[in-house]
This record gives structure tokens, sequence and C-alpha cells, in this order.
């Protein structure tokens, strides 16, 4: 897998399935396509949901290589059409509620998940419920995707400086919403570990 | 640990007050990143999903993994027949060199006058010569040229609404109980031997404006037999088991689609009769299949609100690109249950369906028990999702001129009665009535949707008809029927209703 990011690979690969090269267009799909599927998986926590979805990334990014800017990062078109389509399904879903991804969700309700996820992010669910779409994004992107504030920033749509206070202010409402007994829990486990 | 130090550093950076509360945040990091859920991406998919974006064949897996044929026969079929079909749907009804669209750019090919032959409603008898009745639920029976409706769920509610506005509703158990004698079974039923409510309809427009002596009459032209296109592309796989090559003039008829997925969907698309009808797949859906936990009927107080479900449903037929510029505004079908909203004794359907009238040639589209004829999507209301759509047809038609009724008063008088199927006791059967006026206003034109039997085929037809309101019906009387429809067509006028069987006669 090549790391094409904002490199001249990356915008000839682009620039080449603009005209038409969808063997071109496969180079961006590997170098994108795990972190596409990882970033629909956080917000769904079911697999095939996440394939299904991460397809439709893809193909849409294809039939609409050509109306894609190239002044704007390839990466954050790539993310923004995961995002729609995250926010798509669960919207047709359930069109009478305001839902972006799975977190939206009560950790009962009776949407298909992944039951390891399902149980290994219980008690998280609960406090990322409580975060807003952007700070589980920012949170998402920047703890479990590794991605650099710059990344993240081209991904979100705002400044570098946003991201961060995005990012620093989702932890303070985790941390304050997260009761002290189950730090000095996890901190005990940490260490017998 | 290296990298929860980096992004701790970074937080404090970010915010210097965490520095107070470092060991703290250090553990809510630290829970986070191991929380990280295992993605379990699918190598395997990775690479299927790269072979389907370059276009590119994967290496046969038919003959090794037969068991993949079904669902691969079946996305194989909708990639290549639904441009393809969509083509061949559109062009093949008129034969014109139409554009690629499949059943939304409304084609009207107009041919001579009274191409349809003798037109006959579904809902009338056929009196025989000895008096006896000529059953019209099987051409294969039916000796002579009289209509048919097919066996569909269409034609079930067809006999409901016949029932509606006939003269006995919901107040007479008897005649309930004839209701369930449908089916494609006579219309003559036995005589009730309770008292029927008659309905007088009193017309109380304007002067009826029926100046057109003529009108056109639609007939939807349905797909062909074949699509030849396809099974040529077909041909060209190797399916394993057989070759398919080696058939010849074979054509594609219908296709089944299955998504195989959770909430999934069967789309079954009818070449010959140009149709594509969608059923939620009852495997993927826990709260069909049984897998659901919770099962309880759902109260009255469930069922979503009207623009809720037209909004899930514009939602569903917008994201799989259904264009309804041919149909009029959508409507939800009433059911006694959300009438019974203040019992705690009722349950709210499992699904409701949401109605987009059909419109040709600008003109909606109604069954002959005035109810909106259309696109029919059923939403789930335990699931809040689509469940159904029938109803989504090829739009090529063909018309023809007809003679249409011009005398008002023969009109009113059908009206009276409610219509050309309405029958009333008559004096001498003995059977104890009730009379009750309604009211209705100014009628607005509209098309009636009916079934011709001609040729061993059943004929599907919108006829001229006029839409009358009710505009006033006693407060408490049961009485379903909002509209009465008569059509134009002398013919559909003059079928006389001959009633139910006398009950002395069948015993």
């Amino acid at each position: 897998m090549s790391n094409m990011d904002g490199n001249a690979d990356e915008r000839a690969a682009i620039e080449a399935a603009m005209q038409g090269d969808t063997a071109r267009f496969a180079e961006l799909y590997d170098a994108y396509v795990r972190k596409i599927y990882d970033f629909i998986y956080y917000k769904t926590h079911h697999k095939e949901t996440a394939e299904d979805l991460t397809s439709e990334t893809f193909f849409k990014a294809l039939k609409n290589i050509r109306q894609f800017d190239t002044d704007r990062s390839f990466k954050s078109w790539l993310y923004a059409i995961a995002h729609n389509a995250v926010m798509d399904h669960y919207r047709s879903a359930r069109p009478t509620t305001d839902i972006d991804d799975v977190w939206d969700l009560p950790g009962e309700d009776n949407t298909i998940r992944d039951t390891e996820t399902k149980i290994a992010l219980k008690e998280v669910q609960k406090h990322m419920g409580k975060l807003t779409p952007i700070q589980r994004d920012v949170l998402v992107l920047r703890l479990w995707q590794e991605l650099s504030h710059k990344e993240i920033a081209e991904i979100i749509g705002k400044s570098e400086a946003n991201s961060k206070m995005i990012y620093s202010r989702a932890i303070a409402q985790l941390k304050s919403s997260v009761p002290a007994g189950v730090f000095a829990i996890l901190l005990a486990t940490l260490h017998t570990i | 640990m290296k990298n929860i130090d980096q992004i701790l550093q970074e937080l404090i950076d970010i915010e210097p007050s965490f520095a107070e509360h470092r060991e703290e945040m250090r553990t809510l990091i630290s829970e986070l990143i191991a929380k990280k859920p295992d993605t379990r991406l699918d190598e395997a998919f990775v690479a299927g999903l790269r072979s389907r974006l370059l276009g590119q064949p994967t290496p046969s897996p038919f003959s090794n993994y037969f068991s993949y044929t079904p669902y691969l026969v079946g996305v194989l079929a909708v990639l290549i027949a639904l441009p393809l079909g969509y083509r061949y749907l559109s062009t093949s009804g008129t034969g014109a060199s139409g554009t690629a669209v499949f059943a939304m750019n409304q084609q009207i090919e107009h041919l001579q006058g009274n191409a349809y032959g003798t037109i006959q409603s579904q809902t009338s008898g056929q009196p025989g010569l000895d008096g006896s009745e000529v059953a019209h639920a099987a051409p294969s029976i039916a000796p002579t040229e009289t209509s048919y409706a097919p066996q569909t769920n269409t034609d079930a509610r067809d006999m409901a609404v016949s029932v509606a506005s006939a003269p006995a509703p919901a107040s007479v158990p008897v005649t309930k109980m004839a209701a369930g004698m449908g089916g494609g079974a006579s219309s003559r039923m036995m005589y009730p031997v309770g008292p029927v409510t008659v309905y007088s309809y009193v017309y109380k427009g304007e002067p009826l404006d029926l100046s057109a002596t003529e009108g056109d009459v639609y007939s939807r032209t349905a797909g062909q037999n074949s699509s030849g296109q396809i099974a040529t592309q077909l041909r060209k796989f190797d399916f394993g088991l057989m070759n398919f090559g080696t058939f010849s003039d074979a054509s594609v008829r219908t296709f089944e689609l299955a998504e195989n997925k959770p909430f999934g969907y069967i789309i079954d698309v009818s070449f010959t009769d140009g149709t594509i009808n969608i059923n939620a797949d009852y495997t993927q859906w826990p709260t069909l299949n049984g897998k659901s936990g919770d099962m309880q009927p759902l109260p009255v107080s469930a069922m979503p609100k009207d623009d809720q479900l037209i909004s899930i449903a514009k939602q569903f037929l917008d994201a799989h690109g259904v264009n309804l510029s041919n149909y009029a505004e959508p409507v939800v079908q009433q059911y006694a249950e959300a009438k019974a909203a203040d019992s705690a004794t009722q349950y709210a359907p499992d699904q409701i369906t949401i109605v987009y009238p059909l419109k040709i040639s600008g003109e909606q589209v109604y069954e002959n028990g005035a109810y909106p004829y259309g696109l029919q999507v059923g939403v789930s209301v335990r699931d809040k999702k689509v469940m159904s759509v029938y109803g989504l047809t090829s739009q090529t038609y063909t018309s023809s001129s007809y003679k249409l009724e011009t005398d008002s008063d023969k009109i009113l008088s059908i009206l009276k009665k409610g219509g050309p199927n309405s029958w009333i006791p008559p004096q001498e059967s003995g059977v104890e009535t009730k009379n009750v006026d309604i009211e209705v206003g100014t009628p607005t034109k509209v098309l009636m949707h009916t079934y011709n039997y001609k040729d061993n085929q059943s004929q599907e037809l919108f006829v001229p008809a006029l839409m009358f309101p009710v505009t006033k019906a006693p407060a408490e009387d049961e009485y379903y029927p909002k509209n009465i429809i008569i059509p134009l067509v002398p013919e559909l006028l003059n079928q006389a209703q001959t009633g139910p069987i006398p009950y002395d006669a069948v015993r």
C-alpha cells in the first residue's frame, strides 16, 4: 500500500482518474480503503454495514471523480462522502430522528451491531453519545485513526486550531462525564497489566 | 505508552489546565485507545471491491464455487439488465426509438378509435341466458368477452372497495360477510337477511359539463416476453453446470435480486409485465423472521404521523432513484386502527400504505371505488422502514378515442344509487332497507382504472370518469366512501347489476 497523501503521485493519480483511468483510481482506493472502512466501522459498529457503505463511498467517488475540485484535499473529499453515506444510512432508516452515526443511538437500541464491539463499547457509548458528532469524529480520527490535526482539519473542513479546540473540549467533556470511580477501576486495571 | 504521552502532552499544550489532572487524563486517553474496536477488515472484501471498481471480472468462481452462483447471477443480471432493461422497457411498448428511461418518461401512442373493443367493468356480472351468471374470475372459463381482474392484492382491494360503496357498509354484518366472498368470485351474492342501509346520493353541485362527446381511453403497454439483449449477455457467462450459450432465441422474462444484508430487500423485475416490485426479505428483517425479541403488538399510539410516513416513503424512493413526476401528492391509506386511536384495546397495523396517485396525461387515476390508484409504498410501523413497493410500472401507453356519455340525467340517475356497480335490493326481494341521503358536489374529471378481458387476455385500461366528492353525510352513520366515481364510457354505465342471489334460490 502506498502513501499517496498529498504528494505528487496522488495528484497524478487523481488527474488520471478524472480522465477515466480507473486503474489509477485503484491506486487511490488502495491508499484509502482501510482508513475509510475503519472510519465507517467506528460510526456503525457493524462489519457488513461498514462494507456496504465503504463500497458506496468508493463507487460514489469514482462516479463523481470528474467533479472533484483539485484545489481541495482528496482525503477530505473521500471522508466527506463516507460521513454522508453513514448519515444517509441512519437517517433513511429513521428519518424522523436526527442521527449522524451509531453513537447517537442508545446502547440498548436494537440496531444491529457486532456483538463484540457492542460489549466492548458499552461504557464508552454512554459518554460518546453526549458529544456532538463533530467532536466524536475528531476524537475518533485523532485517537483511533491517529491522524494529525492538520489532516483532521482537512477532513472536517476547519482550521487546525479549530480541530485542536474541538478535540480538547471533547476530552474535557468526557472527563467530566466519566465518574471518578471508573477512573479508579481503570487505573487499578492498567497497573495490573 | 509513548503515544499516550504524546497525546497527553498535545492536550496539555492545547489546554494547560489538563496538566492538573495528568493521571486522570492519562487513564481516560488509555481507556479510549484501549476501546478502539477491532474493525475486522476483510481483505477479501477489499480485493473484491477493488475488482468491482476496476470493472475487471473476478477470476471465474462459478465452476469451483457453485454455491455462490445464485447470488452472482443476481448481481450480474441486475448489473447487465438494469440499463438494458430500462432501455428495453422504454422503447418496447411504442416501438419508438425513445430514450433509455424505464417507466419515467410517459409515452403515449394514439391508436384508432375503439381500439380496445367493447369495454366492460370487472365488477359487473354477466347474466347468462338462463339467468345464471358467468363467473368472471377465470378467463379460461369465460366463453364470451367479459371483464377480468388479475388475482393480485389490488384485486382484493377492489373487492373491498366495491362493498364499501355498495348499499350496506359496516353497520350491516351480513353484508360484511358477503365481502369475504371476494377474490374473483361472483359479484352476485346471497341476499342479506338483515336490514340494509340504502344510500341515496343527492347531487348538489353545478350543472354537469358533459360537452365532450369523445374522450381518450388509455391502455398501459406492458413489457414483452423477452429481453434478448440481456439473455445474450448472460449466455456469455460460464455458469459451471451447463453452457447457456447452447440455447438459442433465449430471452429474460423476469429476474430477482436479493440484498444480502440486514433489512435487505428482494427486488422482482418483470419484463413481461413491465413492473418492478420490492419486498422486505423476511430472512433479513428481525421483526419479520421472529428473531427480534420485542414482538408485542404495537399500541395505536406507536403509529407515526402521516407526514412521518410520507417522509419515510419519499426518502426511500429518492434514495433508489424513483422519479415521482408522474404521480400526484402522496396519501396515506386510512385504517380502522388509526381511527380508533382512543381505544386502549386497538393495536396499530404492522404496515401502512402510502399511495402516490398515478397521473396519465395530467389526469389523476382512481380505482373504481374512488380510491387513488398508483404507486403503493408499504411502511413498517415497527421498523419505520419501507417494507414494500408495488405498482412501479413502465409508463408506456396507448390511447384510443371512445364515445362518452353526454346525458346528465343518466349520469345523475346512476350517481343516485352510488355508481354503476351499486345494487339496491328490489322491492320484491323483501329485504328490509333503511334509506340515508348523502349529498355530493361538483365532480372533477379523472381516469378510472379497470380491466377489460379480451382475446383471453386481461387488459389494463384507464377510462374517463367523473369523481363526485361527498359533501354531507349523516354524522351518526358509518359511511366509508369519500367520493363516488362514475365512468363516462357508455358500455360501463349500461351493465346492469344483478345483485345478490336471492337467499331462497340457494337453499
